[in-house]
């Protein structure tokens, strides 16, 4: 027989959970899923959720991706933990693999966004305090960066050079074998 | 509305840049550093360098970081980046790799396992200059063969990283002969032998690259590494060892 506490547990784990972005449009996602959002998790903890949770830094349109992120890693994570007790160990990693692999592939193709979108994802995902969606979308940004020079850099992201030219050799000078 | 749309990136938060820089590597983010006033900040943060120092440092030779440590994580990269510190045992040095991060290490040729090191006919120490990490060199005198087997501990040198292994040379003695011909190279995973000639770096040692390896996070194990000859037997004499770099 269950005791009291995973029974609350299980009652918490089919419960539904409404997010309202900054635009008033709600939605409603499991615990599980709401749940990747440590700053929700909180929230929820101190059972503040009642009547919703407003994210007034979060639209709509990233809200929705979001949750489509959330979504999907919530289900891949109970997958795994499903699986784990029974298959054999070689039929587990096979099965692990297939997660990956797909989680692999979902991620890329979520990636696939104009940079505004990117960086709204970035801070959407830091608010919403989101490691693997922070991880994955600064991720996207530091492979942009790499190899370039900073005039690319600039170039790419449209940046205005505001440092003085001393300001500029001096950097150049502490790290010259970067720019050579 | 135009300029909001034109420097989309600067609405991310220093430390959502520092972030993202601190998933590249040293040299990136010192070229970030470049980029305006906001990436300046970002990229010189304690957030992205600290992510650049291994956790792991082995413990140096006394002396080695004389004067106050840098106060920022970059500062304490640049200073384990500048030049190869002397480990604790005297036998090994070590230094960051700039552009990477990654740890490189040079054995000493007195931590090698040399044929015939003892014999004085065959082999000599000699002091080396000061631009060198370790006081002291073997020279060859002269020989009909060789056969070298350092032996090191994998564990202790890096997790999950491919690593190349280079062989420091010195060929300025007038009577050095014999290297002209390749040497044999071979290394334990590969068992394979390979015909390679030493190449001229800027500070006039010779390299010779051995060869590369993988390690994986739960390896543990020795590498070998030979250096011989596996064809003619013609004489050497005139070769200067300073050590291995891995």
């Amino acid at each position: 027989m269950a005791s009291a506490g995973s029974g609350d547990e299980k009652a918490a784990a089919a419960a539904m959970i409404t997010l309202i972005s900054s635009d008033n449009e709600k939605f409603e996602v499991t615990e599980a899923t709401a749940t990747l959002s440590q700053t929700i998790r909180h929230m929820i903890e101190d059972g503040c959720t009642d009547g919703g949770v407003p994210l007034p830094n979060v639209t709509s349109k990233i809200l929705a991706r979001v949750i489509e992120y959330c979504k999907k890693h919530a289900t891949a994570a109970a997958g795994e933990e499903g699986s784990s007790s029974s298959f054999s160990d070689a039929a587990f990693l096979e099965v692990d693999r297939a997660f990956l692999e797909e989680l692999e592939e979902f991620d890329d193709a979520f990636l696939e966004v104009d940079r505004a979108t990117l960086f709204d994802l970035i801070l959407a995902a830091n608010y919403l305090d989101i490691k693997g969606l922070l991880n994955l979308t600064c991720q996207k940004v530091a492979d942009s960066v790499k190899g370039k020079t900073p005039e690319q850099i600039r170039e790419m992201y449209n940046i205005v050079n505001d440092l003085t030219p001393e300001e500029e050799a001096e950097i150049r000078r502490e790290t010259q074998w970067a720019f050579e | 509305m135009e300029a909001a749309e034109a420097c989309e990136i600067a609405r991310l938060p220093e430390e959502l840049i520092s972030a993202a820089l601190s998933l590249t590597t040293p040299l990136d983010a010192s070229r970030a550093a470049a980029v305006s006033r906001d990436f300046r900040a970002a990229a010189n943060s304690d957030a992205v360098w600290s992510r650049f120092v291994p956790r792991d440092l082995p413990s140096l030779a006394d002396g080695e970081l004389c004067g106050p440590a840098p106060a920022s994580a970059k500062g304490r990269f640049l200073r384990l980046s500048d030049r190869p510190l002397l480990l604790a045992d005297g036998l090994m040095s070590m230094w960051l790799d700039r552009e990477t991060g990654a740890k490189c290490y040079m054995l000493s040729a007195r931590s090698l396992h040399i044929s015939w090191g003892d014999e004085p006919h065959y082999w000599r120490w000699i002091p080396l200059t000061e631009s060198c990490r370790f006081s002291e060199g073997a020279e060859l005198r002269a020989v009909y063969w060789r056969h070298q087997s350092p032996l090191l501990e994998a564990q202790q040198l890096m997790q999950s990283a491919s690593k190349e292994a280079f062989f420091f040379l010195h060929e300025d003695n007038e009577d050095c002969a014999g290297f002209r011909t390749p040497f044999g190279r071979r290394y334990h995973h590969a068992c394979g032998a390979h015909l390679v000639f030493p190449e001229k770096r800027t500070d006039g040692w010779m390299e010779l690259k051995l060869g590369e390896f993988y390690v994986k996070e739960c390896d543990t194990g020795e590498v070998c590494m030979n250096l011989m000859e596996i064809k003619g037997g013609n004489s050497k004499a005139g070769l200067i060892v300073q050590g291995i770099e891995i």
